[in-house]
């Protein structure tokens, strides 16, 4: 098929007659439904193409084991899920056929086995014996023939398996037309992917929205692939690259996913035992892009490589496809699969979902800088679980990485997320080029303060990223000795250039601090996790009265206490506790005759009894209400 | 006398005004100018009862008060009748079994930097 790339078994230009089948292979989590699988079926299913959705990660995870399983798609760094399936995905031409990758790169697998004897055996087994097996049943249990399309959507380790599937369906079933796509293939990869490997017939770069239905009229009108936008394919032996699209721009045109498919083999597998229907989150799709990364891209951020144009789709559009969703699958949990909240949500959609009473549950991604009483109105809504993108308690790495928030406003953050039931996903992360050790020394002072709010759930360097500032952009200067992470060379063959696809990328920083500077924030966030997954975990909170503050005190076991403030001491604290403020604001709003530096001087007061987050001139009420949610 | 509401600004203004040669008083500064006087000595018990910095200092000092038990702390500083026979005296001080890991809290780990704007909605 590699050459023209027009099929021609099937010479039909009705589109019923060019039955489609879109695969999502390992490693993905099992469970979850595929979003990109089942957008693509309701947006070609639309054109009156017959489609089936194989969610073959099911399959897999049944295989080895579900638990197992999501150790390995869970797994980050080293890529070994896509280091399984490289001896199926590229036969001889595959390196690393004696597994030396286990031993060289032990270091970062050990989370995945009890020893590196086990996890050695455990994994070679999968390699040689489960992954083989599993693809030959995929391909002799499944009615491929019927078939005239196969897409594959591949993100994060996804990619080895896929090729592995399409490699065998191209061998037994020649007329099978193959189309790649998802973050996976764009920017240079997807390209560098079609050169190298003959089991690509075409690779969609960027948002598949109109170009993959794009792609299945032209193919059904007879092969004219040149005018469909935003593809990669050989023609002639090279390359060629279509131009793409705008990003889609009204995502309200976008048909609701269909995710049946997933749930009949979920079930069917048993997968869904141990969790039923209700424990799904659904994935939704409510925003694309990024509204902050569009005007000051993170540094280290690699997500939206061509497409940090944002949009959203409307109130009215998303609360449709709630209750289109929950009815379907009998699921009211969603897991945005947006990169930032959409902030009108706080002001139209929100409010709404709060005001009809809903029981939906959500996560979202968003931006660190939310209010109080924007928190409270997400709590509301039903959204349980954020991932704020925090990243650090340092103002000056903050600034580093472009992030636009201060320490004070994570902290505050965390406070009111925990006040209103909202679980906070976060990570500390460190390497930034231009950082200082008294960066970490100060994080490493403050924690012990803050272990009655919810920990990072990791700490590390960051990883750079294909599409960052830092890879590519104004930040390329910053590091040097960019090479492809470490794992690759064991996985793709030699002839397929690792700067065009990799992902991920070692690096050194320019300045970069020693590995020990981290040492103590390490420490400090590994005592804060244990805390505060003990039986009575600290807890700090305040009750008040005009001019009367109570502070009970129970962070840390043995020095617990109560304090009591009254008068002006109980005004300035209790100043401090809505939202970051300064000295010379509360001055002004207490109408007080203190200067702002005595005002100032009292909260370091506050601060050394761990009562206060000061940073800069800014400080913060560290306590939160004993009186739940209001 | 009509109650009027003022603000400190309005004080420092009028202060402005009179302190020049030629004071022009409109009718509001003169009302102002009455209200500020009638309710001198009030301001002044006011401002009297505003504490300084070493008191406030003197006040967190002792503001702390060890132990889990809130509701001790609570009798202690309402008081209660005198009861016979006297209560049980409180129980000794909470004696950790598995105590802090973190060490007490030391020096301030944030010292003030210079002026930053204010963090706000981005």
């Amino acid at each position: 098929m590699h050459g023209d790339n027009v099929p021609e078994k099937n010479v039909s230009t009705q589109p019923g007659a060019w039955p489609v089948i879109l695969v999502s292979m390992p490693f993905v989590d099992a469970y979850r439904p595929s979003i990109q699988l089942g957008l693509l079926k309701s947006l070609a299913a639309a054109r009156g193409f017959p489609v089936r959705t194989v969610h073959a990660y099911l399959t897999f995870a049944a295989k080895i084991g579900v638990e197992y399983y999501q150790r390995l798609a869970e797994h980050r760094g080293t890529m070994v899920g896509e280091w399984l399936f490289s001896l199926d995905a590229f036969g001889g031409a595959a390196p690393d056929h004696d597994a030396h990758m286990l031993a060289d790169l032990a270091d970062s697998l050990s989370s995945l086995g009890t020893s590196q004897e086990k996890l050695r055996t455990a994994l070679t087994r999968i390699r040689q014996e489960e992954v083989p097996a599993y693809l030959d049943a995929l391909v002799d249990e499944f009615p491929w023939h019927e078939a005239a399309v196969v897409g594959f959507s591949s993100t994060f380790q996804q990619n080895t398996a896929s090729f592995a599937l399409a490699r065998r369906l191209k061998e037994r079933y020649p007329h099978i037309f193959t189309v790649f796509g998802g973050a996976n293939f764009d920017g240079d990869m997807g390209p560098e992917f079609v050169r190298a490997l003959d089991c690509i017939d075409v690779a969609i770069i960027g948002e598949a929205d109109d170009a993959f239905p794009r792609l299945l009229g032209a193919l059904a009108a007879g092969g004219d692939l040149s005018a469909v936008p935003g593809t990669a394919r050989q023609v002639d032996g090279r390359v060629t690259v279509t131009p793409p699209l705008p990003p889609t721009p009204h995502l309200d045109d976008l048909p609701v996913p269909d995710y049946q498919d997933y749930f009949t083999l979920a079930e069917d597998l048993g997968i869904l035992r141990h969790v039923g229907h209700r424990r799904i989150w659904l994935p939704i799709e409510t925003a694309r892009g990024c509204w902050w990364g569009a005007k000051h891209h993170c540094t280290f951020c690699g997500l939206n490589a061509t497409t940090m144009q944002f949009r959203a789709k409307s109130p009215r559009r998303v609360l449709d496809e709630l209750t289109q969703q929950a009815r379907r699958y009998g699921g009211f949990n969603f897991e945005a699969v947006d990169n930032v909240l959409e902030m009108t949500y706080l002001k139209d959609l929100f409010p709404l979902l709060a005001e009809m009473d809903t029981d939906f549950e959500f996560f979202y991604e968003v931006k660190a800088n939310l209010s109080r009483e924007q928190l409270k109105v997400m709590a509301q809504a039903g959204v349980t679980h954020i991932q704020p993108g925090l990243e650090s308690l340092s103002t000056n790495v903050l600034r580093l990485m472009r992030k636009g928030v201060r320490a004070v406003q994570n902290v505050n953050l965390l406070r009111w997320s925990q006040y209103y039931g909202i679980r906070v996903s976060w990570n500390l992360l460190w390497g930034f080029p231009g950082e200082t050790e008294q960066d970490y020394g100060e994080q490493a002072a403050v924690i012990p303060h803050l272990v009655h709010l919810q920990p990072p759930e990791s700490t590390g360097r960051i990883w750079l990223e294909r599409f960052s500032p830092l890879f590519t952009g104004q930040d390329t200067g910053k590091i040097r000795d960019r090479a492809p992470e470490r794992s690759y060379r064991y996985i793709y063959p030699h002839d397929i250039d690792l700067e065009q696809v990799a992902y991920f990328f070692d690096y050194q920083a320019e300045g970069g601090l020693p590995d020990d500077a981290y040492s103590a924030v390490r420490a400090a966030v590994a005592t804060w996790s244990a805390v505060s997954r003990a039986e009575k975990p600290p807890n700090l909170t305040h009750r008040s009265a005009p001019h009367f503050v109570q502070i009970s005190d129970q962070r840390h076991q043995g020095r617990d206490g109560t304090y009591t403030f009254e008068g002006t001491l109980a005004d300035l604290y209790l100043a401090c506790s809505n939202r970051p403020t300064t000295a010379a604001a509360v001055r002004r709003n207490l109408d007080l005759r203190l200067s702002d530096e005595a005002i100032h001087e009292i909260f370091q007061e506050f601060q050394q009894r761990g009562l206060m987050f000061i940073d800069g001139q800014f400080a913060l009420a560290l306590t939160l209400p004993a009186v739940k949610a209001r | 006398m009509t109650e009027i509401e003022f603000r400190r600004s309005e004080i420092e203004s009028l202060a402005e005004k009179l302190s020049q040669d030629n004071p022009q008083l409109d009718d509001r500064d003169r009302r102002l100018f009455l209200a500020i006087f009638s309710a001198a000595s009030q301001a002044e018990s006011l401002a009297a009862s505003e504490p300084t910095l070493l008191e406030l200092k003197s006040q967190l000092t002792n503001a702390f008060i060890p132990g889990e038990d809130n509701e001790f702390i609570i009798v202690c500083r309402i008081g209660v009748p005198p009861t016979w026979p006297p209560p049980p005296p409180p129980p000794p001080p909470h004696e950790p079994t598995d105590p802090s890991p973190f060490p007490p809290p030391t020096a301030p780990p944030y010292p003030p930097e210079g002026s930053t704007p204010d963090p706000g909605q981005e």
